[in-house]
């Protein structure tokens, strides 16, 4: 699980959302914005219902949010 | 960042440190002041004066939660604050128990020779393991929650 590697765009598409703040993300989505931010920085995955939560508040699929894959020398 | 910016989790977090720190701090004042260990079991001022570090750090911690306790609508805490107080749990319950099994070595080791003990030690181990629990979750808690916790 450790070797998993989980990107977002959830940065950009802030920015692209009339540059949506962090607060007004983590409001929509129901978590903190503290938790928006870890995300950000990409020191924190959040479960399946988070990741649907804020794929929805920008309208686009989870995929779109989020990238999966193995790092590289594994699997 | 002011303490009002601060997540509902870091703010009661911080809060924690300091009220156990000074119910510590005031344990120790009273257990370790006038005779030590040798007398405390004896002696029901100094006793009254450590419960009223526990009773102390009761009031004000349940005082800071109901204060911190935001409105309704806000969401104050979500899935990453539950894992972080959980894994902070966890924590200080390993740190308890390494002081209590470094403490009555140390116990052991110095008073072996007299082959007695004091059984006021008994009640510092008891005061002491609680407030080394409070103290080291609280503290836990702000490290993780400043940390990368909760990746992968």
């Amino acid at each position: 699980m450790g070797d998993d590697n989980i990107r977002n765009s959830i940065r950009r598409l802030r920015f692209e959302h009339e540059e949506m703040t962090q607060q007004e993300l983590a409001e929509a989505a129901r978590c903190t914005r503290q938790t928006i931010g870890a995300l950000e920085q990409g020191g924190y995955v959040p479960s399946l219902a988070l990741a649907f939560r804020i794929a929805r508040v920008f309208g686009l699929g989870v995929e779109e949010v989020f990238e999966y894959g193995p790092e590289e020398g594994t699997g | 960042m002011s303490f009002g910016e601060l997540s509902q989790t870091r703010r009661r977090a911080w809060l924690a440190t300091i009220i156990w720190a000074v119910a510590g701090i005031w344990f120790s004042i009273a257990f370790f002041s006038g005779g030590g260990a040798a007398e405390f079991d004896t002696d029901s001022g100094r006793h009254l004066v450590a419960a009223g570090a526990i009773l102390f750090g009761f009031i004000v911690y349940w005082s800071s939660l109901w204060l911190t306790r935001g409105t309704s609508e806000q969401v104050l805490s979500d899935e990453r604050d539950f894992q972080v107080v959980a894994r902070a749990s966890q924590v200080a319950l390993v740190i308890v128990l390494i002081c209590v099994f470094l403490t009555c070595t140390i116990l052991w080791t110095v008073h072996e020779a007299a082959g007695v003990l004091e059984v006021g030690w008994m009640w510092f181990i008891a005061y002491g393991s609680m407030i080394v629990g409070l103290v080291s979750n609280a503290v836990v808690v702000l490290i993780l929650d400043r940390s990368t916790f909760g990746h992968g």
